[in-house]
């Protein structure tokens, strides 16, 4: 019993904190990094799932909409280019993901929006996925003296495995007010010192 | 069988327990995390300044700026009926020496009212040496800390040479920094002492604590009993030594300052300044938030009562500011000031007097999504609202609350 106490108990408290490559899902926010910089990012697709707000990974095919939205001022001086490219393989869920590959900057990206400065600070990138499929995400920001380059793999038409976020809390209470029940119906009832003695 | 008040005591425990470790960790700070609608629809801050934003220990540094009353106040927030302005730095960086509001005093706090405009000042003294991101802000009684347009301020220097002098009403000079500092330690020390003694010799008279509450259970209405005559005479000891002191202590003060008057704690009522519209009227007609694009559009009804065309320059809402560079212009003060320079655009061109227009204006920047501003439209009450400032050929300017519903586009 306590065992599935303890599971569950470090299931909760673990920080929803992961990511690919320079995206990282962090708390309740989604972010690229680019050398010292951060921007928020921001995957939509409108013609599915109008109001929901996906971290790199879209769930369906169709339109999609990817807004980079700048933390850091200083990118707005800089420029921004935005390539994805076809790959064969999912994201692994490891650092290599985050490793910028000079052969895959060579290929002729699978779609690209060159470079060039976003003086509102928020970068937004359209395009139809009609097929499900693994690409690689690059953002090259420039300015006078300084380039840094984010990559991050991720996948369209692909929805995430396992329980649904929303459904989560749910059934971690449900399970926390069966076991408490369990437990306090087979414990024994605590008897004070005074009335022992009655 | 189950305690049913045991069991709903327990779970609610629990669950508070869990709901208080899942929460997910906040990734904003200060004035990010208050709800949009909390920072669009409260407090209104604008022309804030601050005389200089690198300063040595003992120099003075004065902040400057207006607020308006939003006059569409949520419900769910109590009005300022009771408020103090004050300024938010981490820490004793500055003393205050003075405020004032529209000219008084702001040592009081004060009531307000809604759908007024007021100007404040702030004069503060750096005390030690820091780096600190400084805030003006509002506290409002059982609403909170309203907060201000922030700016860095540096201040360099020694502590150890900080000095805060006055001149007392009787003619005396003390500095503030050390006044009656020696006397609060002797006295705080003083009781120390008594309450660990008191502490210490209960400790050794029988059992303390549970096993205590275990005997008292036992001995029932003979628990009493447990009380010896010395435990009764070292308490009456110490409760007659306490008032001796205290009331010596007492005469001792007044004899030592026989002038005093009490802490101020009145409550002031300041008039408005003069509406800032100045003749002009504006009405948001219809708003939506266009989720992809990060662009807040709305249609304003704007009639033009005063002797000059008009032209919209600046939209402002939560400290944001959203620029029209034709009309008006402004740069960030610092890395953490939000102003968007180029960030407002509108149809409809000037207005002119005695004239009423349609105008289509879109106010556009991250900020929306990276000052969390954009929740707004999963509120329950997805209202915006903020100022939009008006500029006459002549050089005149009027300032115009606007809100109303806003309506998400996610397409």
């Amino acid at each position: 019993m306590s065992k599935v106490f303890y599971i569950i108990l470090l299931t909760l408290i673990a920080t929803n904190t992961w990511g690919h490559g320079g995206v990282m899902n962090e708390g309740n926010e989604c972010k690229l990094r680019v050398g010292p910089y951060v921007m928020n990012f921001s995957g939509y697709q409108p013609s599915n799932k109008v109001s929901q707000q996906f971290c790199d990974d879209m769930p369906t095919v169709g339109k999609s909409i990817i807004v980079l939205d700048f933390i850091d001022n200083k990118l707005r001086d800089m420029t921004v280019n935005f390539r994805v490219i076809k790959s064969d393989v999912a994201a692994l869920g490891t650092d290599e993901d985050g490793i910028i590959n000079d052969d895959e900057l060579a290929q002729t990206p699978h779609f690209e929006i060159p470079a060039k400065q976003y003086p509102t600070g928020t970068m937004t990138i359209s395009q139809d996925f009609t097929e499900k499929g693994h690409f690689i995400g690059y953002v090259v920001v420039e300015g006078e003296n300084e380039k840094f380059i984010s990559r991050f793999p991720f996948s369209v038409g692909y929805p995430k495995p396992g329980i649904p976020a929303a459904l989560k809390a749910p059934i971690a209470v449900f399970l926390i007010i069966i076991i408490i029940m369990v437990w306090l119906a087979r414990r024994k009832p605590v008897v004070l010192n005074a009335k022992k003695e009655d | 069988m189950l305690n049913i008040k045991k069991t709903i005591a327990v779970l609610i425990a629990i669950t508070a327990g869990f709901v208080a470790l899942y929460a997910a960790p906040a990734m904003a700070h200060g004035e990010k995390s208050q709800a949009a609608y909390l920072r669009m629809r409260t407090l209104l801050w604008y022309d804030v300044e601050v005389s200089t934003t690198k300063l040595q220990v003992n120099d003075e540094l004065v902040m400057t700026g207006k607020f308006y009353w939003f006059y569409d106040w949520p419900n769910n927030i109590a009005k300022p009926e009771v408020a103090f302005l004050n300024i938010g730095i981490p820490g004793p960086v500055f003393v205050r020496k003075a405020s004032y509001i529209n000219g008084v005093s702001g040592t009081n706090s004060t009531r307000f009212d809604i759908g007024e405009t007021y100007e404040f000042k702030v004069i503060l003294k750096a005390r030690r040496a820091a780096r600190v991101h400084m805030h003006a802000l509002m506290n409002v009684k059982e609403a909170g800390p309203l907060i201000g347009p922030g700016r860095w301020v540096e201040v360099t220097g020694d502590m150890a040479d900080f000095t805060n002098e006055v001149t007392t009403l009787t003619g005396e000079t003390i500095d503030l920094e050390t006044y009656g500092l020696v006397n609060a330690v002797k006295w705080h020390i003083f009781w120390g002492v008594i309450a660990a003694a008191w502490l210490l010799y209960w400790i050794f008279q029988g059992p303390i604590l549970i096993p205590r509450y275990k005997k008292v259970k036992l001995l029932g209405e003979d628990a009493d009993d447990m009380i010896t005559a010395g435990n009764r005479l070292v308490g009456v000891v110490l409760l007659i030594g306490t008032l001796v002191v205290v009331t010596w202590s007492y005469f001792n003060a007044y004899a030592q300052y026989p002038i005093t008057i009490p802490l101020q704690s009145g409550q002031i009522t300041i008039p408005a300044l003069p509406d800032a519209a100045r003749g002009v009227t504006a009405e948001v007609v219809d708003a939506k938030y266009r989720v992809p694009g990060r662009a807040l559009e709305f249609s304003l009804k704007v009639t033009n009562n005063t002797d000059s065309p008009i032209r919209l320059g600046e939209y402002t809402a939560a400290n944001i500011r959203w620029m029209n560079p034709e009309v008006s212009q402004a740069e960030p003060a610092d890395s953490h000031d939000p102003v968007a320079s180029n960030g407002m655009s509108y149809e409809g061109g000037a207005v002119f007097p005695g004239e009423t227009k349609l105008l289509k204006v879109t106010c556009t920047d991250a900020a929306w999504e990276t000052y969390r501003l954009a929740k707004l439209i999963y509120d329950p009450d997805s209202r915006f609202g903020g100022l939009v400032f008006f500029f006459g050929e002549d050089g005149s300017r009027s300032i115009v609350a606007i809100g109303g519903p806003l309506i998400p586009a996610f397409i």
